[in-house]
């Protein structure tokens, strides 16, 4: 019997059920690291949360009061039947559109209203495109007469359009609350939605306010004046200065010189600099902001930036902007405790069974589920690649550099078929994984998603079969069975990247 | 308290809780609707049935649950609400709040959140929701033992993640 608690007990003490756990975790330094790794697990996923309730589609259609949904009693009357029924036609017709946020008949005031709520003001430069020239302004004008732009600020205050702030939800909605007359339409592609409202009698004719549907974010605007001109205005995202109040290590870096290599190539530059120097596997991050590179990173050493500097410092048109992570300190290493699945787990007992003497189930386990990790890194920097390359974009890469991508992608591929090789031989007391044909499709493109699509399979099936019990209670062959097929398949995906 | 007002209650405080973890299945936001309200109908219709349900929150989270996995089975699924929000968090210019959140770190988390299994991602996103961890387990439908190997291997991805 172990002196620690029990993974029941952990949970309970995290609910507050267990108040007399308390005096335990006092003196046992084993339990109280554990109990604050999980706390501060849960803290960092309730962060993530917070922000994905905010950036969540809404619900399409306004929520029925409760009186309305139970007027049926316990028994659904004929008719309201029938109105399921059509319900769920019509959201089976709406599932079977390909995009997720096709957000079909929402109005254009709700949406603006939606918006307003839900996106921040955008405070990154403006760049603003007339008839006749284009130029950088900020979000919010100071002095509205010395900026630039000042002679169509007119255009602006006799349609009753904000000058000062022209861009985002706001000023839009409260130019269209003031027409006297007005028409909308709304329209969604590509992850986009336009709002279009047009007026009779304002002397803007017609303005366009593009929003990101994920999150209601300003994308771009057009107004079409009367006086023959049209202003379009959209965010210049690498006007960008950093913070006053930010410490000089969270600044981005001077600016290099303008880039001297396009754009697609300048990234495949990058990515195989931090390859080299196995920085490229989720540790940083790439943005395009408009003709530059940005490299984002934090929490990164003094060392491991300064490595990541002399990595890229040959290429033109690459920002970099590491931050000081504001996060505590790193946990201190824990020891894992050895809960037992609920009720019987036959193939993790099936697994201990087959082990040589002395192996330790738990730890055999782990090392599984940490390769599975692994492996996932690999399929995932593959996929990125194959999702920024893909084949008219690679087409038009120069010789040279599709030469880079090739080996780029050979390395990924050759270091995936190694650590899927090291993989099938951890799983090898449970069943022999053989040699497999490659699946291989039509391009690597399509190959690397299909890759990244069966080793997460794979990895939800170990994750299930070896650290949880399985959903249903398939017999042990069963789930070998299942195991093998999966592991088969993601080899077969994998061999056909390598 | 009757059935209505009880229920009536609930669906205030709760349904945009169960919408949410609804979208974690990859369903469409106007079938997750669709199955919030019937989770709810569901549960008047066995109130008022006379069915005493002790956790009414857990149950509702219950149905929400089989109902989601009926018909992500029989139906073509959508992009999983992780992978939407760490496309959102990634393209999306930093706002006034993002800096006082360390906005990098919370990208490698939302990264590490797409490679988490679907019942390590059920757990985090029903405590989320203010379940404990007992009523986890009963809507999943599994032991409270599980619950912890599922939530400690996912955090043990998030740290990593977090921390590199």
């Amino acid at each position: 019997m172990s002196d620690h608690l029990q993974p029941e007990q952990l949970l309970a003490l995290l609910d507050g059920d267990l108040p007399e756990a308390g005096q335990h975790l006092e003196t046992c330094p084993v339990c109280r690291h554990q109990v604050a790794a999980l706390r501060s697990g849960l803290d960092d996923y309730l962060a993530w949360h917070q922000k994905a309730v905010q950036l969540a589609p809404p619900p399409p259609r306004s929520w029925k009061e409760i009186g309305a949904l139970t007027q049926g009693k316990s028994k659904p009357a004929p008719l309201r039947r029938l109105i399921w029924a059509l319900a769920a036609a019509a959201t089976i017709a709406i599932v079977a559109y390909p995009t997720y946020h096709h957000i079909p008949s929402v109005e254009a005031a709700e949406l603006l209203a939606r918006a307003e709520t839900v996106a921040p003001p955008p405070v990154a430069p403006l760049r603003v495109h007339t008839r006749s020239r284009e130029f950088i302004r900020p979000a919010i004008l100071r002095d509205s007469t010395r900026a630039e732009g000042a002679d169509i600020a007119p255009l602006f205050q006799a349609a009753r359009f904000d000058w000062v702030q022209p861009f985002g939800a706001g000023p839009f909605a409260d130019w269209r609350d003031h027409l006297t007359d007005k028409h909308d339409a709304v329209e969604y592609e590509n992850g986009l939605c336009l709002i279009r409202t047009s007026s009779d009698s304002n002397s803007l004719a017609r303005a366009t306010l593009i929003l990101r549907i994920s999150d209601l974010s300003p994308v771009s605007e057009r107004l079409e004046f009367r006086e023959n001109e049209t202003v379009e205005i959209w965010a210049a995202p690498e006007q960008i200065e950093a913070p006053e109040s930010a410490s000089p290590s969270t600044r981005s870096a001077p600016k290099a010189p303008a880039p001297s290599i396009p754009a697609p190539a300048r990234t495949l530059h990058v990515l195989a600099a931090l390859h080299a120097i196995s920085a490229d596997l989720g540790v940083l991050e790439l943005h395009d902001e408009g003709d530059r590179l940005v490299l984002r990173a934090s929490g990164l050493s003094t060392a491991r930036r300064d490595e990541i500097r002399r990595a890229i410092a040959g290429i033109d048109g690459v920002d970099l902007a590491f931050e000081d992570s504001t996060a505590s300190a790193a946990a201190p290493p824990l020891r894992r405790p050895n809960p037992k699945p609920d009720g019987p787990a036959p193939l993790r007992a099936l697994l201990e069974s087959k082990l040589p003497q002395g192996e330790q189930v738990e730890d055999v386990v782990n090392q599984i589920l940490d390769s599975s990790d692994a492996i996932m890194a690999q399929a995932f920097a593959l996929r990125t690649l194959a999702r920024r390359y893909p084949p008219e974009q690679e087409r038009q890469l120069a010789g040279a550099d599709r030469d880079v991508l090739l080996r780029l992608r050979g390395d990924y591929g050759r270091e995936l078929n190694s650590r899927a090789g090291q993989l099938a031989h951890l799983l090898s007391p449970l069943f022999d994984a053989g040699r497999v044909a490659p699946s291989a499709t039509t391009t690597w493109q399509s190959d690397s998603e299909q890759a990244f699509t069966t080793l997460q399979s794979l990895d939800s099936l170990l994750s299930e079969l070896l650290a949880g019990p399985p959903r249903s209670s398939p017999s042990e062959a069963e789930m070998l069975r299942q195991l093998q097929d999966a592991m088969k398949r993601a080899q077969s995906a994998v061999r056909a990247v390598e | 308290m009757e059935p209505r007002e009880r229920v009536g209650q609930l669906y205030l405080e709760a349904r945009e809780g169960v919408y949410r973890y609804l979208l974690t299945f990859g369903i469409s936001p106007a079938q997750a609707q669709e199955l919030t309200q019937d989770s709810f109908l569901r549960l008047f219709q066995s109130m008022s049935g006379g069915e005493t349900i002790r956790e009414p929150r857990a149950w509702l989270f219950r149905v929400a649950h089989n109902l989601a996995l009926n018909v992500r089975t029989r139906e073509r699924t959508c992009m999983p609400l992780d992978e939407m929000i760490h496309a959102s968090l990634r393209d999306r210019e930093p706002g006034p709040e993002d800096a006082l959140i360390d906005r990098q770190r919370l990208l490698r988390i939302s990264e590490a959140m797409t490679f988490l299994s679907p019942q390590q991602k059920q757990v985090l996103a029903l405590r989320a929701n203010g379940l404990r961890f007992r009523e986890i387990a009963e809507t999943l439908e599994i032991g409270v033992s599980s619950v912890y190997e599922f939530l400690n291997r996912a955090i043990r991805r998030l740290k990593k993640a977090a921390d590199e």
